[in-house]
């Protein structure tokens, strides 16, 4: 390894890399920190269909593209556990708006209908059963004014549904005699299927079924062969955009219900981190003044290496895009007193060589091999209990466990190697255990 | 300074199994401050433009048709507060807070919190797992470095320490809840890096050694290394102390739990771990 002087090179170089690392790419805060909305959703099982992975892997795309259509929000979605997801939206409170658009299922089809021939009352069973064919269900669909009263109820018999939100290429918003409607594109097959459909049914309405719910019931006037729709009902330009965000992304697989909801205000958050960042400064000078009062050049030795364990582990966590929770922060600071123990450990044992009258220089190479395995012994013992934390404990516990255990192994490598590196060139720069321990 | 642990067990004993039995006494009765993360429900944190009346709000609170709540200032003004309530529904909770900050003119929604009563219990069940999964992990590697009764040892100082911050926590009405989780997970961690640490020592000083009563062996021990013990444990509770005073609510918390911990875990490395191990060495090892 490098001798003399140049060996004190190597730390402004990885100060210096660790800097870059940080400036390009930056530190990310959590929700807790930064402020914004949280939601927990779980998916339910249906009749047609139960949760599976394929099911949360298009729960996920769909949310995805339902809140951040352009992906230019900063959104965070996460898989939890096997039915759950989590969608974090820093900085935003809408937390209404975010539900609202996440929870409508947005099912869409498009079923043959036919107008009773005779008045409900005064068909049999049986007619009303043939008629009916195999699915299909009696429904109603009431259409309003602009006022919102209501203007007509029409009862219609449902059929056969003949194409689905997934036959659809686009949506987009249109307007049709000054009113805003929402346009429909077929894809290729259903194209196809929409013309068949029409031919068959002119005459009748064809149902457009929304989440269980008629919408729109217009009547085939001819046979529609360019694969082109419009929805028009009484919906409010917001309803209208809303909807046609939620066509486009898909409709979700399952149903889904809200387990927790949650607003941070940023207030709180940026009063926590201003209050840490100053005790988290204390506590190192704190520690530093210690440090030097105890154990003397070795002392300032271990502060120089618990900075260079800051500035290595920072890097890491922003090289892994990790996002920072307030627990994570709690998970660094402890994580610190523990580098500072290793650091101990080693010193007391140097001392007792010291004190032995043993040769300095092997001194140090000793206290540093016989410290090794206490220190391995001691910080595993901590990291069995993080790794518990993070394998089975979930959000806050496993950010702070994983801070932990990633900051007691940097720990370990700027006390066994970097302190180290430092001590020895100390030793050899002024020739002897001058203000050593 | 030399310490005579073994000789002074009788005075440690006592002390310990005083402060265990009174920690379980006020577990039980005086019961643990279960936060929301455990029993579910709603917590909303408001600041107000003016000085609230913490009868006035509990009034308006039950009129809105809640009852079973817990009002609590936060800061000596009595401008900001915090409303922790069964769980309702989003609109209740929406409505309750538009009245009490009269649509907003009042004040501001600073924080709110819904937590389903099964997350609580999902909390619950992952707590329970956790300690369980931790004891037996740590005996097992623990049997492996060292030997099986300073597995035991170890474990008998470890969830005493625990306890004992329940016990405090029980007492001083300290809510428990995720970050609290954390915090004592952390002391049991960090008790056991310093019951690892002495029991290093003992095991050097051990080697060669067969007799049955190593009273001797373990004072010498605890004291060559009490130093680093005390030093150790020092550099902690600054940190510690520091963020207790000046790290904000949120820290505040997790730092207080964490400052008894320490304390206790010294306390217990020293004083519980290795008289349990001496007296398992003397009763049950072959002469």
């Amino acid at each position: 390894m490098l001798k003399g002087k140049f060996r004190f090179l190597l730390f402004p170089v990885i100060v210096i890399i660790c800097i870059l690392i940080i400036w390009l790419q930056p530190l990310r805060f959590g929700l807790d920190i930064r402020g914004g909305a949280r939601i927990v959703i779980e998916a339910q099982d249906t009749e047609e269909r139960k949760v599976d992975m394929l099911t949360m892997e298009t729960l996920y795309r769909v949310i995805q593209k339902r809140l951040n259509p352009q992906g230019d929000l900063e959104l965070i979605v996460q898989r939890k556990g096997m039915k759950q997801m989590i969608v974090e939206v820093p900085e935003s409170q809408d937390v209404e708006g975010i539900l609202k658009m996440i929870s409508k299922q947005a099912v869409l089809k498009f079923v043959e209908a036919v107008a009773p021939p005779k008045p409900l009352d005064e068909m049999s069973e049986e007619e009303k059963k043939i008629l009916l064919g195999g699915e299909g269900r009696i429904a109603t669909y009431t259409t309003f004014d602009d006022e919102g009263v209501t203007k007509n109820t029409y009862t219609l018999f449902l059929k056969d549904v003949v194409l689905t939100g997934e036959d659809l290429k686009d949506v987009y918003l249109g307007h049709q005699e000054g009113m805003p409607v929402i346009g429909l594109k077929f894809t290729a097959d259903g194209t196809k299927k929409f013309a068949e459909a029409t031919e068959r049914n002119i005459g009748n309405p064809i149902a457009i079924i929304l989440d269980g719910k008629i919408i729109s019931a217009p009547t085939v006037r001819s046979a529609i062969l360019n694969g082109q729709a419009i929805i028009e009902g009484n919906f409010t330009q917001k309803e209208l955009t809303e909807l046609i965000i939620q066509l486009r992304s898909g409709s979700l697989p399952v149903p889904i219900e809200i387990v927790e909801n949650k607003i941070v205000g940023p207030l709180l958050g940026q009063d926590s981190i201003q209050k840490g960042k100053f005790a988290g400064m204390l506590g190192l000078i704190g520690v530093t003044l210690f440090m030097f009062i105890f154990y003397r050049a070795a002392g300032v030795s271990a502060v120089v290496s618990l900075i260079m364990y800051l500035f290595i582990y920072l890097a890491i966590i922003c090289l892994g895009k990790t996002t920072l929770t307030l627990s994570g922060v709690a998970g660094i600071v402890l994580s610190l007193g523990i580098a500072v123990d290793a650091n101990i450990i080693i010193f007391e044992w140097l001392r007792e060589e010291l004190h032995m009258g043993k040769d300095v220089a092997f001194s140090v190479g000793d206290s540093f091999k016989r410290a090794f395995w206490t220190i391995f012994d001691s910080n595993l013992t901590t990291i069995l209990a993080a790794g518990v934390l993070f394998f089975i404990g979930t959000g806050s516990v496993k950010g702070f466990a994983m801070t932990l255990c990633l900051g007691i192994m940097v720990s370990m490598f700027t006390a066994l190697v970097l302190n180290r590196y430092i001590l020895e060139g100390y030793v050899e720069m002024f020739k002897g255990k001058k203000f050593l321990v | 300074m030399k310490l005579d642990v073994i000789g002074k067990e009788k005075i440690f004993w006592p002390i310990s199994a005083v402060l265990v039995v009174v920690s379980l006494f006020l577990i039980f009765t005086q019961g643990l401050n279960l936060g929301i993360d455990f029993t579910g429900g709603v917590v909303v944190h408001l600041r107000f433009n003016e000085v609230q009346d913490i009868s006035a709000l509990r009034k308006s609170i039950n009129d809105f048709g809640v009852t079973k709540e817990i009002v609590q200032s936060i800061g000596k003004e009595g401008k900001e507060w915090v409303i922790k309530i069964p769980p309702i529904t989003e609109e209740k909770r929406n409505g309750m807070v538009k009245l009490l900050l009269d649509n907003g003119t009042k004040g501001v929604l600073l924080e709110s919190n819904l937590i389903g009563p099964t997350v609580g219990q999902e909390l619950q069940k992952q707590a329970i797992l956790i300690i369980l999964l931790v004891v037996v992990l740590l005996l097992i590697y623990i049997t492996f470095r060292f030997e099986f009764f300073m597995a035991v040892s170890a474990i008998v100082a470890l969830l005493h320490d625990p306890l004992i911050v329940l016990g405090v926590a029980a007492l001083l009405k300290w809510e428990v809840n995720i970050a609290f989780l954390a915090a004592v997970l952390t002391l049991m961690g960090y008790s056991l890096n310093d019951t690892i640490v002495v029991f290093d020592r003992v095991r050097d000083t051990l080697k060669g050694v067969y007799m049955a009563d190593i009273s001797k062996e373990i004072n010498i021990s605890i004291n060559a290394v009490l130093r680093r013990t005390i030093n150790t444990s020092v550099t902690t509770i600054i940190v510690v102390f520091i963020m207790m005073l000046f790290g904000g609510k949120v820290l505040h918390e997790f730092s207080r739990v964490l400052f008894i911990g320490a304390i206790v875990g010294t306390y217990s490395s020293l004083f519980v771990a290795t008289p349990v191990f001496g007296l398992l060495h003397k009763v049950f090892a072959k002469d």
